[in-house]
């Protein structure tokens, strides 16, 4: 029993609480809900797991984080992305669009290998990969890389996903009529929180699904003769 | 004025890959017009050969003996390439075909003090070479010419002794000079058996016996007429052309062959302080049109391991339809040297030990490893059509805008809410959507080609994404992205 339990914990499979050396480096996700959830914010270093389906708000999520975590000398690498990224949206969200990059390659390795590049270049400070499968080695692998480099690594993947990988944070994320619901499946040094709404309708006025006006009047549908 | 003279009598055999060489397996180099053997390397003399057998005397010697055809292009080729890197020890070179190099060593003596001095310069670029030559020097080129002629393989005289030249040249045996076979039997029968002999007589007495292109090429030994000779210059744009005389199948095995010529093309870069931006690889391909594959670095380098990944990583995603004889390497996008200056304090507020690589060099990086068109980078054309802002369309060249920086954009976006994704090509509409915004129409101008009319709506799926769709005027439906 002893030993598989060190096994565990050699393998880095079970982290001990006063293993962990906590991290303050948080950058604030602009939601006052979340960055309490959260405890700070969005890492500044390491990986960040969403698990989420394209279309529903994930972008909106990262953008204040890209946005502060890039400098104007950097670049930001978007790989494998569902469809072309919007520059208008990235201008909209202060983000120079030169500075973005966009890869599309088929290849998983290629991939890798182009998220490992940029990361460990010391000139990009975000890579975002959408990829639906890892490995834990190839995760760490792009954590050091991202180490080395200053960077830090987004995953996007699509939601329900069964093996936990070595990141500093998961969040699930599913739509909801006013903005997410979030699920933080797994937050290094803090506990996982179960399902929050969390209100994009300030930021987000326009992608809102419930709108009560208040200054509309209904008439009685009746027909003047 | 001192000339030295550089013979490389096995130019083609030296070129030929080492490999074969060292495998002990001999080799020669055959004329097919004269059907003679002119270069062959140490195994086949061990065998018994000697120049000037005929092919089948020769093949006859040996069963392993391998034969290449004399080449008098490639020869040239590469003594030019000899010449090139010769310039950076000596200026004034001229070509001597076919396997020679003269030098005028004397204004050199300025930079080097003096002979020694020089000579060991120019012994030094000879042995970086790693090709077999003899060379000597004398007061006139034709002179220096002659007494080379006579010397074994690698060795050299090398003197500004007057009495000691005129000695070599005088002991030099007749049948060593550039003449025909019947002057020199004609020498011989008047019983002058040496140059020195020759050149003791009167001038006046010759010209009673021999043609005038004879007295003039006697002149020149004596250096009483110069010699005429087109001094070298120098080419801007670097080649590099090596035969390879073996076949490869596979692009891994250029790799060394490669390696060589780029450091070749590394030092030449660095002598003239330029970066190379693109070089151009030309695979000869056996029976097949050659194959160009053309390397880019978006910010250029110099340095040979760094052009040594990108083109093999370039080299990579070839497929080779044949195996490939030969390659040269072409660089004529050359511009001058910038040096960057990297924002410090930045890279230290991020943690970050050091920068690897510049953003022009990661992209180069990219783009060789998977193809220019998998990496783009994103730009902003000023316009209130999504497609000709992220640059979808070729527009016409009159609506044609520049990208534009991000301070200038900011202000104009605010209007509608645009989308995070956008698809490629708007698709038509094929699920059930509810609309909670809109619309908002886009019209292109009324000079442009193809006229748009579109209202947008903001909408939502089944599966709760975001849309942005759009209705044109005879009331189809598409979809054009995702609020992601």
């Amino acid at each position: 029993m002893n030993t598989k339990l060190a096994g565990l914990i050699d393998g880095r499979k079970i982290w001990l609480g006063n293993q962990q050396q906590l991290v303050d480096d948080f950058c604030s996700t602009s939601y006052l809900l979340l960055d309490e959830k959260l405890s700070g914010g969005w890492p500044q270093y390491g990986v960040i797991e969403l698990q989420t389906a394209n279309g529903i708000g994930e972008l909106r999520l990262l953008a204040p984080f890209l946005s502060a975590m890039t400098t104007t000398q950097q670049l930001i690498m978007f790989i494998n992305a569902p469809s072309i990224i919007n520059s208008q949206m990235l201008a909209f969200n202060d983000i120079e669009p030169s500075a973005a990059v966009m890869i599309n390659t088929n290849d998983d390795s290629q991939q890798l290998w182009s998220a490992e590049q940029s990361l460990h270049s010391g000139c990009v400070s975000t890579v975002v990969l959408w990829q639906q499968q890892f490995s834990s080695c190839q995760i760490k692998r792009l954590k050091l890389a991202a180490k080395a480099g200053g960077s830090r690594l987004i995953v996007i993947r699509p939601p329900n996903q069964l093996n936990a990988l070595p990141v500093n944070l998961t969040l699930a994320l599913m739509p909801s009529d006013n903005g997410l619901d979030i699920t933080i499946k797994k937050q290094q040094g803090h506990w996982p929180q179960p399902m929050f709404t969390l209100d994009m309708s300030q930021q987000w006025p326009d992608l809102v699904t419930h709108r009560t006006y208040d200054n509309v009047i209904t008439l009685a549908k009746r027909r003047v003769s | 004025m001192l000339w030295l003279y550089v013979d490389f009598p096995q130019l083609q055999l030296d070129s030929v890959g080492d490999k074969l060489c060292e495998q002990q397996i001999p080799l020669i180099v055959v004329n097919g017009q004269h059907n003679a053997v002119v270069q062959a390397n140490q195994a086949a003399i061990d065998c018994g050969v000697q120049l000037g057998f005929g092919l089948g005397r020769a093949i006859s010697l040996s069963q392993q003996m391998q034969v290449i055809n004399y080449d008098e292009k490639l020869t040239n080729k590469l003594l030019e390439q000899m010449t090139q890197s010769a310039y950076q020890v000596i200026a004034d070179i001229a070509l001597m075909p076919p396997h020679g190099l003269l030098l005028r060593l004397s204004p050199m003596f300025v930079l080097y003090d003096d002979l020694a001095g020089c000579w060991q310069r120019v012994q030094a670029w000879l042995n970086n070479l790693q090709v077999s030559y003899r060379g000597a020097t004398a007061f006139s080129p034709q002179a220096a010419r002659l007494i080379a002629s006579t010397l074994t393989l690698s060795q050299t005289q090398i003197s500004d002794d007057k009495r000691l030249i005129d000695q070599w040249l005088s002991k030099t045996p007749i049948n060593a000079l550039n003449a025909s076979e019947k002057i020199i039997e004609q020498l011989l029968a008047i019983g002058i058996s040496s140059v020195g002999a020759l050149l003791d007589l009167p001038m006046a007495q010759l010209a009673l016996r021999f043609d005038s292109d004879f007295l003039t090429y006697i002149s020149q030994i004596k250096g009483d007429i110069p010699l005429v000779i087109d001094f070298y210059l120098p080419q801007t744009p670097f080649c590099f052309y090596r035969d390879l005389n073996y076949e490869l199948h596979t692009t891994v095995h250029l790799t060394p062959v490669l390696h060589k010529i780029l450091d070749e093309l590394s030092h030449y870069l660095r002598v003239r302080d330029k970066l190379a931006l693109s070089i151009e690889i030309t695979l000869e391909l056996r029976d097949k049109p050659a194959l160009i594959v053309t390397v880019y670095s978006s910010q250029g380098e110099q340095s040979a391991a760094a052009w040594q990944t990108l083109t093999q990583l370039q080299l990579e995603r070839v497929e080779l339809i044949a195996p490939v004889i030969a390659l040269e390497v072409n660089c004529h996008d050359i511009s001058s040297k910038i040096t960057i200056s990297e924002d410090l304090l930045s890279q230290a507020s991020h943690g970050a030990k050091r920068q690897r690589l510049s953003k022009a060099q990661l992209l180069s990086l990219l783009h060789a490893k998977l193809g220019e068109d998998n990496v783009t980078q994103l730009d902003y054309h000023s316009s209130h059509l999504p497609e000709v802002v992220n640059g979808l369309t070729v527009s016409t060249p009159q609506s044609r805008c520049e990208a534009v920086e991000l301070s200038s954009i900011t202000e104009r976006v605010r209007g509608g809410l645009r989308p995070s994704y956008l698809l490629d090509k708007p698709e038509p509409l094929t699920m059930a959507v509810s609309i909670f915004q809109g619309p908002e129409r886009l019209c292109s101008h009324w000079w442009q080609k193809n006229p748009v009319t579109r209202d947008y709506y903001i909408a939502k799926n089944s599966q709760q994404q975001w849309c942005w769709v759009f209705q044109i005027p005879n009331g189809q439906w598409f979809l054009h992205g995702y609020f992601g």
